[in-house]
């Protein structure tokens, strides 16, 4: 130790020790979590997220009442021994059409979420990386988008195409594809001012290189974040929809399906609407929550 | 505002040690730290970073960082214990007794509120002054710290003035109390050359006026040598040499010190006869156990003893105590590096790179900048080119013309005959291969996603054609053997090397397809001195061995002395100096020359030079004056020719010209002796 060679190389510090990529990145990913566990924020939404994605796999195995199952002499039972969350209008256990309806939701919400974030990552790439005229065309498109209430706009096109699911996720996700955009973007615009970017010019590397190879992988951060936020955001536009009719039709027992129906009978059965109504925003809370948790992390 | 001197300046610290809190554990961060300000003293902190200078700072100050803790040690400030103050009386004193300059004036500055109203609170705030007084108080103030036309600055917002006159203003509000302890920490890192002149013109003038004790925080040994009485040198947190300051810089007894002093190229030193010497190694973390001398793993003359039992301070000389057993033989050390050079490959008469009439120029809202007013230059094949400039001269646009980053507005840029004036990834890949960049951030030039193994490999593929993984596999070895970076630093990602490390890799990057041509945009200087040591002995080796030529953009006029062959300087988008290296650096020059060469800090404290002030500021690229563009700032200007027409080369011998109204045969004439100062009205 005492004695050290004449080269110029620099002997690495022992606090950066040297490890391979794949180490490096699995005590990254380590870092990661734990920073996260210690995050109470993250962990309260895990675990409300984490019981109704439990819940809409696995419904069926712990659901008292069959959810579509009428009884004619049970409407309208207030809560109590055999109807925890009582019955609704045509006698229909409302305990397990709650714990029944975060299926359909959290079938909707992922994966319209899931076909924005392609979409929007994609805009945000072209429109940040290239500028110019495509970013003045495609961002002129995204501003008309945004200037109509995004309710307007799926009310039209669920009007004119059909309700049925995959509709359903279509026009979330195509919602949600500039406003994903205009995260990606304002991301982009600052990772391509970087060097590493003007060297991969240099070298000659083709536009949708630079994009994808060199510019995405650095700002997953934010696209991470911006995917839970729109995440609840979907959960509470598919409510929606439902609730106005434009969604799940009856016998399904969507969350904003249930509510509508209850709306009628909120006088006599409150039981009706405050259970699912109950259940949708410990939903949205619970992704508002592991957002916050994900964002302050990412961006610690 | 004449003040008597105060005799409660003194800063005594004893034996003060801090460490941060992360996660559970204590990071050591100052080890045993003592150093006592004399009334009315300047002391000065060197070391790289990381060493904890900073720290202690900030410590004087009580700005430490909550996670920071103050294992043992105690300040006392004029007969006070600092450490045991409430944050009332802290408050008061911060104000009145005590004050700091910090090293970014731009963002130290409030940008809301209006330059004299900031000046005038703290007045208010700390002297009770009404809203009237405390104006004029401040206009005196900006006043004693010289900005010319105080009343208009006052009006303005910190954003509307330049570096300098920022840092002016900082100092203002620093002085504003009449401090007995004024803490300075790298006031001028981040300023031009001359501006930083100014600023320390500043400070001495200051210092006679006011009395104040100083702490000087610097990395750079030659602005401490000028300023300081006294230094202290820090590494890994613990003082190891301190002394008079002429005494330290001219008889080191601490193997860093000798080794910080050695790796810094001096004015003068070429690359052809001396080489740097670079400190082999690098700093121990954070908090790393080291029970012997800290610097023992890294120096040349450790022995057994070093690792196993800690140093104390040797007295050395009158007041020069150094931390290290060998302190005698320090003197001794033979350089490091081998003295032997290669012969370097001769400069070919072959033109590589032809720029005729370059202009670049941005628009910003109907304004037309000019980055680059029609530049003509020639490089020749195996030539290192270095080009100097102040911020705002348009030097890396003009490199990014080159490379094509950037588009060319007109002119036309001919490369090994091939016409290169368009952007990179319209020209052909031959273009691309032999014509590269490294540039000055390494964090930011690599890929931080990717390890290093990849870019190499990216690089190879695309640059140098090669295919196949095993083809790839030995070439990069060849190519990581070159830039000597070893095997295992293949397989991390950038973040787990260091900075030095980094710039290799960005430097093998550029030599993956076998360049004729780097451009180097400022390579070192986001580096510390002994990494920059190595970096340059690297670049020029590789120069050496593949007859490359460099483009090479810097600051520090030392150091493109010391790689460049031919100089050429550069003033708001034009070029003024153009010729051989040192004729470039010898008499008759451009006056912008004079000046940038007269502000350059040196450490060799017995030379001493006339400093030239330049009146003004660098005009905006928006609104170059006309004639000569250095006409508002110039010391030796002539009179209305400089204002109205644009001057001729002047050739002085084959290898030199500059653009100035003066000839050589005069400008030789007038350089001998300083210029006299020039009056502030030309300016407006």
């Amino acid at each position: 130790m005492a004695s050290v060679e004449g080269s110029d190389v620099q002997i690495q510090p022992p606090a950066a020790p040297v490890l391979d990529v794949r180490a490096e990145r699995r005590r990254r990913r380590r870092e990661l979590l734990r920073a996260l566990v210690r995050s109470k924020t993250f962990v309260v939404g895990a675990v409300i997220l984490a019981f109704w994605v439990l819940d809409a796999i696995f419904w069926r195995a712990i659901v008292p009442h069959d959810p579509l199952a009428v009884g004619p002499v049970d409407t309208l039972k207030a809560p109590g021994g055999a109807h925890w969350f009582g019955t609704d209008n045509l006698g229909r256990d409302v305990f397990s059409r709650v714990l029944a309806g975060a299926a359909t939701v959290l079938v909707i919400a992922p994966a319209a979420t899931a076909l924005g974030l392609v979409g929007g990552t994609a805009v945000g790439l072209v429109t940040g990386f290239y500028r110019g005229w495509v970013d003045d065309v495609v961002s002129r498109i995204v501003d008309a988008f945004l200037a109509l209430p995004l309710i307007v706009i799926a009310v039209l096109v669920l009007a004119s195409l059909g309700r049925d699911t995959r509709n359903i996720v279509l026009v979330i996700g195509i919602i949600f594809t500039p406003l994903i955009g205009r995260t990606v973007r304002s991301a982009v615009l600052v990772e391509r001012e970087r060097e590493y970017v003007a060297a991969a010019r240099l070298r000659g590397e083709r536009g949708i290189r630079i994009m994808v190879w060199e510019i995405l992988p650095n700002i997953t951060g934010p696209i991470m974040v911006e995917a839970t936020v729109r995440l609840a955001y979907a959960i509470f536009t598919a409510a929606t929809l439902s609730f106005l009719g434009l969604g799940l039709q009856d016998p399904s027992p969507d969350w904003g399906l249930q509510i509508a129906n209850g709306r009628a009978y909120m006088q006599v059965a409150w039981w009706m609407v405050i259970f699912p109504a109950a259940a949708l925003a410990t939903l949205v809370v619970g992704v508002n929550l592991v957002a916050d948790g994900l964002k302050r992390v990412v961006e610690e | 505002m004449s003040v008597a001197p105060v005799q409660t300046g003194a800063v005594e610290i004893d034996g003060l040690t801090v460490s941060y809190r992360r996660r559970s554990a204590l990071l050591r961060v100052l080890t045993d730290v003592s150093f006592t300000i004399k009334p009315g003293e300047a002391y000065g902190l060197v070391g790289e970073s990381g060493c904890g200078k900073t720290t202690v700072a900030m410590s004087l100050m009580r700005y430490l960082p909550s996670n920071a803790v103050v294992e043992s040690g105690s300040i006392t400030f004029g007969g006070d214990d600092l450490l045991a103050a409430n944050d009332r009386t802290l408050r008061s004193w911060r104000g009145n007794r005590m004050a700091m300059v910090y090293q970014d004036p731009g963002t130290a500055l409030n940008p809301t509120i209006r330059v004299g109203a900031q000046i005038a609170e703290v007045y208010r705030f700390h002297r009770g002054m009404d809203k009237r007084e405390a104006t004029e108080a401040a206009a005196h103030m900006v006043s004693t710290v010289q900005i010319s036309d105080a009343a208009r600055v006052l009006r303005r917002y910190p954003h509307e003035l330049s570096g300098g006159q920022q840092q002016r203003v900082m100092f203002a509000m620093a002085l504003a109390t009449d401090p007995d302890l004024l803490v300075l920490d790298e006031p001028t890192t981040g300023l031009d050359a001359t501006v930083e002149a100014e600023v320390l013109d500043l400070v001495e003038n200051l210092r006679d006026q006011f009395n104040t004790s100083i702490l000087f925080v610097s990395h750079n040994l030659g602005i401490v040598a000028r300023m300081c009485e006294r230094v202290g040198v820090l590494y890994a947190g613990r003082l190891i040499e301190q002394g008079s300051a002429s005494e330290v810089f001219r008889d080191p007894r601490h193997p860093y010190t000798l080794a910080l002093l050695r790796c810094v190229p001096r004015l003068g030193m070429r690359k052809d006869t001396d080489r740097l010497d670079p400190i082999p190694g690098s700093l121990p973390p954070l908090g790393a156990d080291m029970p012997g001398c800290v610097f023992a793993d890294r120096c040349p003359i450790a022995r057994d003893r070093c690792v196993q039992s800690p140093p104390e301070l040797f007295p050395v000389a009158d007041g020069h105590t150094a931390r290290c057993f060998f302190h005698e033989e320090v003197p001794d050390i033979p350089p490091m590096a081998t003295a032997a050079q290669e012969d370097a490959a001769p400069v070919a008469d072959e033109v590589l790179l032809q720029v005729s009439e370059l202009v670049k120029t941005y628009k910003f809202s109907g304004t037309e900048v000019v980055a680059v007013g029609g530049v003509d230059v020639e490089i020749k094949r195996g030539e290192v080119f270095g080009l100097v400039g102040e911020s705002g001269s348009g030097k890396t646009s003009f490199a990014k013309c080159i490379v094509g980053l950037i588009d060319v507005t007109s002119g036309r840029l001919s490369f090994e005959g091939m016409d290169v004036s368009k952007l990179a990834g319209k020209r052909p890949g031959e273009a691309r291969r032999r014509l590269q960049m490294v540039f000055q951030n390494p964090d930011n030039a690599l890929n931080p996603t990717h390890s290093v193994r990849s870019i190499l490999r990216r690089s190879l593929q695309l640059l140098a054609g090669v295919h196949g993984r095993d083809t790839q596999d030995e070439q990069m070895a060849e190519l990581a053997r070159s830039v000597r970076l070893e095997q295992r630093h293949l397989d991390v990602r950038p973040a787990a090397l260091s900075g030095g490390l980094k710039q290799r890799v960005a430097i093998a990057r550029s030599f993956a397809g076998n360049p004729a041509m780097v451009l180097c945009d400022e390579p070192t200087s986001a580096l510390d001195v002994s990494v920059q040591a190595a970096i340059l002995n690297l670049l020029v080796d590789l120069q050496r061995r593949q007859g490359v030529s460099y483009v090479f953009i810097s600051h520090d006029l030392a150091v493109v002395r010391y790689v460049a062959d031919s100089i050429g300087v550069m003033y708001l988008g034009k070029l003024v100096d153009v010729g051989a290296a040192e004729q470039v650096f010898a008499s008759p020059h451009h006056p912008y020359t004079e000046a940038l060469l007269s502000a350059i800090p040196t450490f060799d404290v017995e030379e001493s030079r006339p400093r030239i002030k330049l009146s003004g500021v660098l005009p905006s690229a928006s609104d170059v004056p006309t004639g000569c563009p250095f006409h508002t700032r110039c010391p030796r200007v002539l009179g209305e020719i400089c204002r109205t027409e644009a001057p001729p080369w002047q050739e002085d011998g084959a290898r030199h010209r500059y653009r100035c109204h003066i000839p050589p045969a005069e400008l030789t004439e007038l350089q001998k002796t300083a210029p006299p100062e020039r009056a502030e009205d030309v300016v407006a």
